[in-house]
């Protein structure tokens, strides 16, 4: 496992300066969208590692080796948790320097929404990843933009909603994290178990 | 010693390490209680495979040219004169065809080849023949 | 157990390909060639060897473990891989490499795979997505080789390389089984590729294998003979192994122990007979 993640992070690392910079460039642009967009697009890395997989044909290879399925399929999902955990804790950073640059200090209310859209970009990944693993990149790459609409289309609805509840309750925070937290987590186990499913039944 | 392998000869390869590896025993070029390479190590060695390399050794610890102490390899097997006389017999014989079917060619007889047998064997015993 | 590889009765279809009723042994300490046009199912085969891809039948075993056991993945430490065409991602360099592969195998030797690098003269630090198609092999076979394996799986590991490059590859093979327990599979299109090197070679043809056998005997079991059509009618039909008819003359491949000894045979290599056999479609 320590082995697959550390081929991904040297695949990664020309990525991951860009990551940063776009992260940087985002978060300076003082819109939330933004860093959503930053995050939604390290839960994505993990496909992109699998891109490069695909065409050195690893997976063929990686197939032949002391991995087991299940340390193949995970680590790309832990991998996916480790960079949005980083792109999260980037944005909350960086929009708390611009805040107290600004004069006005981040509250609970941006780290509530910045959290939901870590969870969101999980919930993607979980969508996401089985495909994948099924279907092949180009193919799931082509899914996964039709997954990313429908989340917009189903965040926007879901963002104005929570709009109205937290106009003023800002004591609401932890009563919709914890919730979004337990739903992002099942969803993701319940994920893994069918990724790994569609893995084996794969042939490499 | 030195062991040549021909790809294209009709003989078939374990035959040629037999025949090599006899003739060296038989020369004395290998002695009595000599260890034989391993045959692993002489297949690598000479790129051949490592079951023909058995086989060869197979066959001449048949006919008694080595034996193998297991756990060690094979050594040189103590030479059975009888054996070496029958070897060597058949050797003789083989040249002695030759020069039965070459003499009718030129119409020299038996006679006239004894003649010679006789002469070359004084040559070889060291009385040298007065050179012409 | 004698055989570092033992198959029997292995079956796999996909749709227009079938792989069928395959039995095979690779006793230890030798080389077997898998010989076979591009197509055959050889990659298929190395493959369900260590079962990267399901079998539809059939039992293998490797290196004394059943592909069913539930440690099998175990095995996978001790066999070292060489795939045709299957590379490390590419934009890895060796270096990294060493360090991704010293998570993966336990028995990772740091101090072999650097050796190999400098004796195959693999840069360190550049990524080998610009390698060439010999370096690349190469440094798979390095890593294939550097984590102490008993049994190599080497699928087209030769096909397009250079002379040079080849005959070293040969060498290291050659060199590997100098270890009593240590075996090969390898595979290759090209069997002047693999008659050097090999004790066994096995011919898989449209997936079935037409024939596994010791590859010095082959070439004294067989040879081919350059007859007329009214000699080839005289000739036992049992003695016939393939024939190829021209327009002066027959070519036939026949077996040495059948045939009159007044017959001119000719030296005849082991690219003849699994040409001659794949024609004839006749069995060993």
């Amino acid at each position: 496992m320590k082995g697959l993640l550390l081929k991904d992070f040297y695949t990664l690392v020309v990525q991951m300066k860009l990551f940063l910079l776009m992260i940087a460039i985002f978060t300076l642009v003082p819109n939330f969208s933004m860093s959503g967009f930053a995050i939604v697009y390290a839960a994505m890395l993990p496909i992109t590692t699998l891109a490069y997989d695909e065409r050195s044909k690893w997976t063929q290879l990686a197939a032949m080796m002391p991995y087991t399925p299940t340390e193949l399929v995970v680590s790309k999902y832990i991998l996916g948790y480790v960079t949005v955990a980083g792109a999260f804790a980037l944005s909350l950073i960086a929009q708390a320097v611009i805040g107290s640059l600004k004069g006005s200090p981040i509250g609970g209310m941006d780290v509530l929404v910045v959290f939901i859209t870590a969870n969101i970009a999980l919930l993607i990944q979980a969508a996401n990843l089985p495909l994948i693993f099924h279907f092949g990149v180009e193919k799931g790459r082509l899914l996964f933009m039709g997954i990313i609409a429908a989340m917009v289309m189903i965040g926007m609805g879901a963002g104005t909603f929570l709009l109205t509840l937290f106009e003023n309750a800002s004591a609401a925070l932890l009563r919709w994290a914890i919730p979004a937290g337990s739903v992002t987590v099942i969803l993701n186990i319940l994920s893994i178990r069918i990724a790994v499913a569609m893995y084996e039944k794969r042939q490499y | 010693m030195e062991i040549f392998i021909s790809n294209t000869g009709s003989n078939p390869i374990y035959q040629q390490i037999y025949e090599q590896l006899r003739n060296a025993i038989l020369s004395g070029t290998l002695k009595e209680g000599d260890l034989l390479p391993s045959i692993r190590g002489l297949a690598k060695d000479l790129r051949i495979s490592v079951i023909t390399t058995k086989r060869a050794y197979d066959e001449l610890e048949k006919a008694g040219y080595i034996h193998t102490v297991a756990g060690k390899g094979c050594y040189v097997a103590p030479k059975n004169t009888e054996q070496v006389r029958a070897e060597h017999c058949r050797r003789i014989e083989e040249h002695l065809r030759v020069v039965l079917r070459l003499a009718p060619a030129c119409g020299i007889s038996s006679e006239e080849i004894t003649a010679l047998i006789h002469k070359l064997q004084k040559e070889e015993q060291g009385c040298p023949t007065p050179s012409k | 157990m004698p055989n570092a590889i033992e198959i029997k009765g292995l079956n796999k279809s996909y749709p227009g390909f079938l792989l069928e009723d395959i039995h095979l042994d690779l006793p230890r300490g030798s080389i077997l060639g898998l010989v076979g046009e591009n197509g055959a199912g050889k990659s298929t085969l190395i493959k369900l060897t260590l079962k990267a891809i399901n079998r539809d039948s059939g039992t293998v075993r490797v290196l004394d473990a059943d592909l069913d056991d539930p440690d099998f993945g175990r095995i996978k430490e001790e066999v070292g891989v060489v795939l045709d065409e299957a590379y490390y991602p590419e934009v890895l360099t060796a270096q990294q490499l060493e360090k991704v592969m010293a998570y993966t195998f336990s028995n990772w030797d740091r101090e072999a795979y650097q050796n190999y690098l400098k004796r195959f003269q693999l840069p360190e630090q550049k990524k080998f997505r610009n390698f060439s198609r010999g370096m690349k092999m190469k440094l798979a076979l390095a890593v294939a080789l550097s984590h102490d394996p008993k049994l190599l799986l080497l699928d087209e590991a030769t096909s397009g390389l250079d002379p040079m490059i080849r005959d070293e590859m040969l060498d290291l093979f050659n060199e590997f089984t100098r270890e009593e327990n240590h075996s090969i599979l390898i595979s290759s299109h090209i069997v002047s590729d693999l008659e050097k090197v090999c004790d066994y070679i096995a011919f898989l043809h449209q997936g079935k294998l037409l024939l596994c056998e010791e590859k010095d005997r082959l070439v004294e079991k067989y040879a081919v003979v350059k007859i007329g059509r009214q000699d080839l009618e005289a000739l036992d039909p049992e003695a016939l192994a393939g024939k190829r008819e021209g327009k002066y003359g027959v070519e036939a491949l026949v077996y040495r122990d059948l045939i009159p000894s007044t017959f001119a045979t000719e030296h005849t290599s082991l690219e003849d007979i699994i040409l001659f056999l794949a024609k004839g479609g006749a069995r060993g």
